[in-house]
């Protein structure tokens, strides 16, 4: 149980379930400022899952990896609960959001976003270190946020109805690959800041 | 060499913007990539262009600049570095600019890939500064904004939250286009809807600069503030406020979004009703007139059908101009531009909403019936897409589900139009056309 606690805090657990809490209030405020807006839901199903990806990703980040690798106690499961637990947090907490918009099957649409973004951060963390893990989710989000929403081009999946099978397999397979690759690999540091 | 400048050149040599630069370019050109008409490329479109570049190439540097603020602290050297007896805003500065540098340096790399463009393929006007200028500049404060926050806020989930925080804070001041706020936002200006027809709104990016490094000073002061108060720095936090205040309350005061209108002569093709564009788009003039032309070619003559259809500028007002944009494959298919100008001149107030969302968007049967009939008499395989694309025909209190049960209506009304006399059928339209624009007849009007 110690070791729960201390691995959450080292992972800062509470301030990113902190932050994923204030990204959905800011996603409910902003949604109900622009009540009758098509577009501001787009914004949203897009602005909401980054944020809450982007926070997840920075979560991996420990202060501790040296020690945690000398240790012979496995980390994967506490390291997939916690980033699992987060990502599904996040996920049902912006789905509630847009519960009542059946525009896009908007609540899918929302936890899909959440999942494949979450992927993509934590399999960017694996790669360039957490603290630029959001760098890979925001070209993404931002491009997705400026591609024609008439003909959606097919990478970007995350402005697609939630209902299109296609952009739920992207978004499982970057959860998969994103998610088993953050539990499973040390963590390491950031490009260009070798002692991040 | 000056050690501040030595600093800078280090720093520069070892900065994660460096990893980062091909992203930032990769932004920069997606963003500014601009979509033109086919055989068409205007300078202000290049300028407008170059400047949109930074719309998310920002976004990245705010959050790089907010990684970057946060280095020292990450690598416990912040007590180290206070004992040194180079100055904290030297310091501070000089990690900034070269942070910021590389932003800069791709929003530039963009720049002059399109000016090139632009001198190779543009066929209207000059090069404009000021868009490109505005784009400069919030390069510079976005990633100002994204330092202050990175130094004054110690925490990791603060860094990625910086460009979403920037992108959203834009959306909030121009979603509905309707508020002054939007005045204050460097994409406002460069989403303006510039355009040959209208200067540039020069004041807009003249109150728009100072503005911007008005921010920036005020974020770098506060910065340097957190670790020194020197009078030279709370001076360049009361000049960087003054500029921001005094600006933000000029563009806050604004109201015209586009500039004056450039006079100028259009040219027109020889159809019935004369299809004509501005001179930039003389190269599209064929291709225009060769959708609009046929589908517009019965309502010749028809007492209050269109004398001429062609661009026209944004809010200007001119009744007998039906407006239409100049074709290009970019945007949409032969047929559903073609579906678009019938729609036009038959059914003009199907949008009663201000913002042209599908809001109380709605066609009577009869305007339906009509847009058929235009469109299969200019050529049959347009109404075909618009049947299978299931563009809008029917009210809107029709269910879309209901589709297949109402459009056969309007299809065999079109047909029994279509099959008139021509000289009955003019006659009809001359004596009916304003009653079917105003969406007052039912499909038991039409003969």
């Amino acid at each position: 149980m110690m070791l729960t606690v201390l691995y959450l805090r080292s992972r800062q657990a509470p301030m990113a379930v902190l932050a994923v809490a204030l990204v959905t209030v800011c996603s409910y405020v902003f949604l109900r400022w622009y009540d009758d807006e098509a577009e501001a839901l787009h914004v949203a199903l897009i602005l909401g899952p980054l944020a809450a990806a982007c926070v997840v990703g920075a979560g991996v980040h420990s202060p501790f990896g040296e020690v945690e690798r000398a240790t012979s106690f496995p980390l994967a499961r506490l390291r997939s609960a916690h980033l699992g637990g987060l990502l599904v947090g996040g996920a049902v907490a912006l789905a509630i959001v847009v519960a009542r918009w059946q525009e896009q099957d908007a609540p899918l649409a929302m936890a899909r976003n959440v999942a494949g973004l979450g992927g993509l951060a934590l399999l960017a963390a694996s790669i360039v270190g957490a603290r630029l893990s959001w760098v890979a989710p925001m070209v993404l989000g931002m491009a997705t946020l400026f591609a024609p929403v008439a003909a959606t081009p097919w990478w970007a999946w995350p402005a697609m109805s939630g209902g299109r099978d296609a952009a739920w397999v992207v978004a499982i397979v970057l959860l998969l690959v994103g998610l088993s690759l953050a539990a499973s690999t040390r963590t390491r540091g950031a490009v260009g800041d070798p002692s991040a | 060499m000056t050690a501040g400048l030595r600093l800078f050149t280090i720093e520069t040599r070892r900065n994660a913007g460096l990893w980062l630069f091909p992203v930032l370019v990769g932004l920069a050109w997606y963003a500014g990539h601009e979509r033109y008409p086919d055989g068409v490329t205007l300078w202000i479109d290049v300028s407008f262009g170059i400047g949109m570049g930074m719309v998310l190439a920002a976004l990245a540097a705010g959050g790089l600049a907010a990684f970057m603020a946060g280095r020292n602290r990450r690598r416990g050297m912040s007590e180290l570095l206070a004992t040194t007896p180079q100055s904290p805003a030297v310091r501070e500065v000089s990690l900034w600019a070269s942070t910021a540098i590389w932003g800069i340096l791709a929003y530039l790399s963009v720049g002059a890939y399109f000016l090139v463009d632009g001198v190779r393929h543009a066929t209207w006007g000059g090069p404009d500064p000021l868009p490109i200028l505005v784009g400069l500049t919030a390069m510079v404060a976005f990633s100002a904004i994204g330092y202050a926050a990175g130094a004054l806020v110690p925490s990791r989930f603060v860094v990625p939250v910086v460009p979403v925080a920037l992108y959203l804070a834009q959306v909030v001041a121009l979603l509905g286009w309707d508020r002054p706020s939007m005045f204050l936002v460097p994409w406002g200006f460069l989403e303006s809807g510039h355009s040959v027809f209208t200067e540039i709104h020069a004041s807009w990016a003249l109150w728009l600069i100072p503005w911007l490094v008005g921010l920036a000073v005020v974020a770098l002061a506060a910065t340097v503030l957190r670790q020194k108060r020197t009078p030279r720095v709370i001076t360049a936090l009361t000049v960087g406020m003054t500029l921001a205040i005094v600006s933000g309350a000029m563009l806050l005061r604004m109201e015209q979004r586009e500039g004056d209108p450039v006079p100028y002569d259009s040219v027109c093709a020889e159809t019935p009703i004369p299809v004509c564009v501005h001179p930039a788009y003389r190269a599209v003039l064929d291709e225009t007139a060769a959708i609009a032309g046929p589908v517009l070619a019965p309502l010749a003559g028809i007492d209050g059908a269109p004398q001429r259809a062609g661009q026209i500028a944004f809010g200007t007002d001119q009744p007998d101009v039906l407006t239409i944009a100049p074709w290009s494959s970019r945007y949409d298919t032969e047929g559903v531009v073609a579906y678009g100008v019938a729609a036009d001149v038959i059914a003009p107030n199907r949008y009663p909403n201000p913002n042209f969302t599908s809001a109380g968007f709605g066609l009577t049967e009869v305007q339906g019936a009509l847009i058929l009939w235009l469109l299969r008499q200019a050529d049959p395989a347009w109404a075909t897409e618009t049947l299978e694309s299931r563009l809008p025909l029917l009210p809107n209190d029709v269910p879309f589900e209901e589709w297949d049960t109402h459009v056969p209506r309007l299809v065999a009304a079109s047909e029994r139009f279509a099959a008139l006399d021509p000289a009955e059928r003019h006659a009809w339209l001359d004596a009916h056309f304003a009653d079917v624009r105003a969406g007052r007849l039912t499909l038991d009007d039409l003969p």
